[in-house]
């Protein structure tokens, strides 16, 4: 495995953001080009967190695919109303600048995305919001409701994040309200049936299959732990991505 | 585009070593078939793959010439294959430009792009590794370098003798692998198209003496382009290195360019 820890500059941030890269090694020497996992962490959570709480690269090494883990601050992926461009950095910017510095494939069906907490919430939105960019869009405890997430942040926050608006039901940050989503784009959702955001991933699933959008909705066990769960839901998940993907080749064929 | 501390294993070496690469960013949006010139820069006795990176301005110097430099960790090899430990000029010629250029494409491996320098034992290091294969680079820089194998076998039981039997084993070593007189020699015979060389020392440097000695040699074979500075009044420290690194970039024919890349 390659392990890339990495300074760069965004032009749409403009500042200077770290990124941790992993490259599985089975890759050199067969030209072949990556599929990339882009991995999004919680709020309070930071760039490296994936690196250092789950296991991650025995996962990505086993199953072949290259992770891009990017810093998203407290921007809860959002466009902020009244702060940086932190979704069009992660959905565009981010994947460019990825496939300029690395051997990753530049196909839609080849970019994926996935996140846990509000990094699942930004996923999906991704996936909602910028579908033409990613093929499959991953959240594991993620919550849903935008109004409910809002409500969790100090109001002063939520403001320059989500805007002053109090209900966002409909607005641009709202899993709900995305138009022309591209339709082969697959969800994918996990939650304990324990979680208090259980409910709202029952109803998001629901949401997408009245929608006819392709998604698969994982009911977890709890753990005792956090992380544990982080690591159980990623395992599954980059197991359940490497059998997904045989299952599409053998039907492109 | 980035600075990058990449982890990775050499198969080479047997373990795990950080190699640290400096690439200038490009402003978007990118040109995907530009390739990056690279320069190979090597630490010194004291040093690591960070060394270059914290004690000068690299970064600075990489965008305004436009130039990926990537310093390899080397531990205390002077990056040759070690008598006593690991075979760190194979790893540098053979496997690190193969590996690089599968994870990071946008480097060319090109001859004519490539070059390599360094200072004090890494100064030695890149004439060891770039007249071992004249292929691979078109020009080397060595700072306060000089020849191991000018200096004579003592084994005095201290820890520099120690540390000497490790690198290049007991006794003399010309006419080995490790002597730069001997590979560059070697260059010569093979009738390929040689490095040009830029060296430089201190006046004040300990180890003058041993740099005068190279160029001694050098100047009796003027099949090489070869450049000697010596520069009165430094010694063998980080602000001459500083200099020369610029004057070496500046030897190069890159071209400066302060619109393509973020950070100027």
């Amino acid at each position: 495995m390659y392990w890339l820890h990495t300074h760069f500059h965004s032009e749409t941030l403009n500042m200077p953001v770290p990124m941790e890269v992993l490259l599985p090694e089975s890759y050199v020497g067969t030209g072949a080009k990556y599929p990339a996992l882009y991995l999004l962490h919680d709020m309070g959570d930071g760039h490296t967190t994936w690196l250092r709480k789950t296991n991650l690269e025995s996962y990505l090494e086993e199953f072949s695919i290259a992770a891009i883990m990017p810093a998203a601050h407290l921007s809860y992926y959002a466009d902020m109303f009244c702060g940086k461009k932190y979704f069009t950095y992660i959905t565009e910017e981010l994947p460019a600048i990825c496939e300029r510095l690395f051997p990753l494939s530049t196909e839609r069906e080849d970019r994926m995305i996935a996140g846990t907490g509000i990094g699942g919430y930004g996923a999906l939105k991704a996936g909602m919001y910028a579908s033409d960019n990613f093929s499959i869009a991953a959240s594991f405890s993620s919550p849903i409701d935008i109004n409910n997430i809002a409500a969790r942040v100090h109001t002063i926050n939520s403001a320059d994040i989500f805007g002053p608006d109090p209900d966002l039901k409909g607005s641009r940050h709202d899993l709900y309200a995305a138009e022309k989503i591209h339709t082969k784009t697959h969800f994918y959702l996990d939650c304990e049936t324990t979680s208090e955001f259980y409910h709202e991933n029952l109803l998001f699933a629901q949401h997408l299959e009245h929608q006819n959008l392709i998604h698969s909705f994982i009911e977890m066990k709890a753990m005792t732990n956090v992380r544990i769960q982080q690591d159980i839901s990623l395992q599954n998940f980059v197991k359940w991505l490497a059998d997904h993907k045989t299952t599409v080749r053998k039907e492109d064929r | 585009m980035a600075l990058i501390e990449l982890h990775l294993h050499s198969k080479v070496l047997g373990m795990e070593l950080p190699v640290n690469l400096i690439i200038p960013q490009e402003k978007q949006p990118f040109n995907k078939d530009k390739k990056s010139k690279v320069l190979w820069l090597l630490h010194g006795g004291s040093g690591d793959e960070s060394a270059w990176i914290r004690m000068s301005s690299m970064e600075r110097y990489a965008i305004e010439y436009g130039i990926t430099v990537i310093t390899p960790g080397g531990l205390n090899s002077c990056f040759t294959d070690m008598e006593h430990g690991g075979k760190f000029c194979t790893y540098m010629t053979e496997e690190l430009p193969k590996t690089l250029k599968q994870i990071i494409p946008l480097l060319s491996t090109e001859r004519e792009d490539n070059f390599i320098a360094g200072l004090s034992n890494g100064g030695y290091g890149c004439l060891r590794v770039g007249l071992s294969r004249p292929d691979l680079y078109a020009a080397i820089g060595a700072f306060s370098a000089g020849n191991k194998a000018d200096i004579p076998f003592v084994n005095d039981g201290s820890g520099k003798a120690y540390g000497r039997i490790e690198v290049f084993g007991e006794g003399e070593i010309k006419g080995t692998e490790h002597d730069v007189e001997y590979l560059a020699r070697e260059a010569i015979q093979s009738g390929k198209m040689l490095p040009k060389i830029y060296h430089a020392c201190g006046s004040l440097d300990t180890w003058l003496d041993l740099n005068k000695l190279v160029y001694h040699f050098f100047d009796r074979h003027h099949v090489y382009d070869y450049t000697y500075h010596q520069a009165e009044g430094y010694g063998h420290t980080w602000d001459f290195w500083e200099m020369e690194i610029v004057n070496f970039l500046n030897l190069l024919d890159l071209k400066k360019d302060n619109t393509s890349y973020i950070g100027l």
